[in-house]
């Protein structure tokens, strides 16, 4: 197998020094504190202030409060905290409402994140879970099709009792465990036939950007657990057909990648978005406007898809880019843990979790400049959205409860060999 | 504020961001390379951090680390790799059941003995216990001591607690949170197998916990 089966080590940033976590906590406890004060400056909002003294109360607790009551990594802690409270911070400046909206969803995330940490830590069993999670995921992506919603041309929002919520946010940590758990037990055409099924679903419901991430980690999953290259080379083709499939059934397919492709061709029309982005980008330069001295309001969809973009306006090329290097810290500290596992099962886990985040950091930063056409996913912690934060801190649950998991092997590796050194 | 004192304020501040984003990003990236160089410190000092046994064979004296999950074969891809007449790339996959022992599934058509019968899911390797792949024969050792005139015990049919508690047998089934999910030092009974490993005969075995590990790290 080509992970999974390697010695674990250390989850020491479970328990790392606190000389190591401190300074971390200290900068970005004072970034928030700083931020929330000026923008108070600007309008003398009193929930601007009330923000400056909560948010960063909120990240201390986060950081050094949680690791005392739950198994949990100090570092992905510290991680989340930043991206998260960031999304606050820009989404604050867009909207209050929506700043402290999201606030709320960051609390509510949190909450997840721990119950996703408890399950993977002490949960054996997964078989029943698995059985159970397959019919139930699958009904939950045929929910739009019935009972759905249309937006920006994909109908993946469901509204029930007045709560709305995308049931693809949701079918993507289950499917992330049925395909763990099936290829821990090499399964790999059930996995794929129930991937296929999800793909099938969600292209039904037009929702081409979690279907390309659904693919990507199934397709990444599968050749981590079978070390086929065979398979790979045939899931990039498949993705290649796909792609030319879509491009040709579906008329808002086509027009995204003429838009992407020129999008000044039309720029008050389709090409609007990107090109306001494009705009908004190099007007911020490499320092940005200044927090509050924009104007990233012009964007449209500026709060979700588009707030890569709003950083990289008032914060600048050069912030965007240390925000980009935070995703890029995350996403080696979750390779690391997938390594350290000496189950296949949360290997693979903590690798698609990993996986899935790297991917939808990268296709919506990659739409944002244009590098690749522009699918509707959310930037992961700090978009506007309680089911993608939620589901979001889910993943980094997933991975706290792998890294639990490690950190309590380790310690019976050592009782083990202090007990050998203590024999006579 | 008036706006020109707030622009300028904002103006001065957009440094002051990225000093401290920039800090903050370096000391992750610090604090994970000072992961990495604990990890190799510690794989180090606890060769058998993550293994549940050894693989032997018992002519030469031969012996590969069995982790808790794997596959065995000649390919480059498995865990224990091992040329041998009849091994094919992928011969079997392995698990360990705590409380049960290994569990050896062989694939399609390889041929596969465990105890001189077929190895099938639901049968466990236990310490002593040979596993005959093609052509190769190799031992099993286990650190939990598990030794194999117990198999009878081990065999029996407990399946059906496999739907939720596929790995805890001897667990409160009641209790998903019940237990530990690291594989245990058993050492009751020892004292009569001549398999076990002599590293816990006659000892009792440390209980684990779930204490965080303090680690010897002088890095900083």
């Amino acid at each position: 197998m080509a992970i999974g089966v390697r010695k674990q080590t250390s989850d020491a940033s479970g328990d790392a020094r606190l000389s190591y976590a401190r300074p971390l906590l200290r900068g970005v406890m004072l970034f928030f504190l700083l931020a929330f004060l000026l923008l108070w400056l600007k309008s003398y909002d009193e929930r601007a202030l009330m923000l400056a003294v909560i948010v960063p109360v909120i990240i201390y607790i986060g950081v050094q409060g949680i690791p005392r009551l739950f198994p949990a990594d100090r570092l992905l802690l510290s991680l989340t905290n930043f991206l998260c409270a960031l999304g606050v911070l820009v989404l604050y400046r867009l909207s209050p409402e929506r700043g402290l909206q999201q606030a709320v969803n960051f609390g509510v995330g949190v909450a997840a994140m721990l119950i996703c940490t408890v399950a993977v830590r002490y949960i054996r069993g997964w078989k029943g879970i698995v059985l159970l999670l397959v019919p139930a995921s699958i009904g939950l992506l045929a929910l739009p099709l019935l009972y759905g919603t249309e937006v920006y041309g994909a109908k993946n929002w469901v509204t029930i009792a007045g709560f709305g919520f995308q049931p693809s946010e949701l079918v993507k940590l289950s499917l992330i465990v049925i395909l763990s758990w099936l290829l821990s037990r090499r399964k790999v055409a059930l996995s794929i036939l129930v991937t296929g099924v999800c793909l099938g679903l969600l292209m039904l419901q037009k929702d081409l950007g979690t279907a390309l991430l659904y693919y990507g980690v199934a397709l990444l999953a599968i050749w981590a657990a079978t070390d086929s290259g065979l398979l790979l080379a045939l899931g990039c083709v498949g993705a290649g057909g796909a792609g030319v499939l879509g491009y040709r059934m579906f008329a808002h397919v086509k027009r995204r990648v003429a838009v992407w492709l020129n999008p000044w061709s039309d720029r008050q029309g389709s090409g609007y978005q990107i090109v306001q982005g494009l705009i908004a980008i190099a007007n911020g330069g490499l320092f940005g406007t200044g927090l509050g001295l924009g104007n990233p309001g012009v964007i449209p969809a500026s709060y979700n898809d588009y707030i890569f973009a709003v950083i990289c306006h008032e914060f600048g090329v050069l912030f965007g880019i240390v925000v980009l290097l935070f995703f890029l810290a995350l996403i080696m500290r979750g390779i690391s843990i997938a390594r350290q596992s000496d189950s296949v099962f949360h290997s693979l886990l903590a690798l698609c979790c990993t996986a899935l985040i790297g991917l939808q950091t990268f296709v919506i930063v990659g739409g944002n400049i244009k590098l690749i056409p522009l699918t509707g996913v959310t930037l992961p912690f700090i978009s506007y959205g309680g089911t993608s934060l939620v589901s979001s801190m889910c993943l980094i649950g997933f991975l706290q409860g792998v890294a639990a998991r490690n950190t309590a092997q380790l310690a019976e590796a050592e009782k083990r060999a202090r007990f050998e050194e203590e024999r006579p | 504020m008036p706006e020109e004192a707030y622009e300028i304020l904002s103006l001065f501040m957009r440094y002051v961001f990225l000093l401290l984003g920039i800090a903050a990003v370096l000391r992750a990236f610090r604090w994970l390379y000072r992961e990495h160089r604990v990890h190799k410190r510690q794989l180090k000092r606890l060769p058998d951090a993550g293994y549940v046994g050894e693989l032997t064979v018992p002519d030469t004296g031969k012996h590969w680390p069995l982790p808790a999950e794997g596959t065995l074969g000649s390919g480059a891809g498995c865990d224990i790799r091992v040329k041998g007449k009849g091994l094919r790339r992928l011969h079997c996959t392995f698990r360990y059941v705590k409380g049960r022992g290994l569990e050896v599934t062989p694939v399609r058509g390889a041929e596969t003995l465990l105890d001189r019968a077929a190895a099938r899911p639901g049968r466990y390797a236990l310490s002593g216990s040979t596993i005959e792949a093609g052509q190769c024969l190799f031992e099993v050792r286990l650190f939990a001591g598990m030794h194999a005139p117990k198999r009878a015990a081990a065999d029996e049919d407990e399946r059906w607690m496999d739907l939720f508690f596929d790995e805890s047998i001897g667990q409160d089934p009641l209790d998903p949170f019940a237990g530990n999910a690291i594989p245990q030092p058993n050492i009751a009974g020892l004292e009569d197998d001549p398999f076990a490993d002599p590293r816990y005969d006659g000892e009792t075995a440390p209980e684990p916990d779930d204490e965080p590990v303090e680690d010897d790290d002088d890095f900083i």
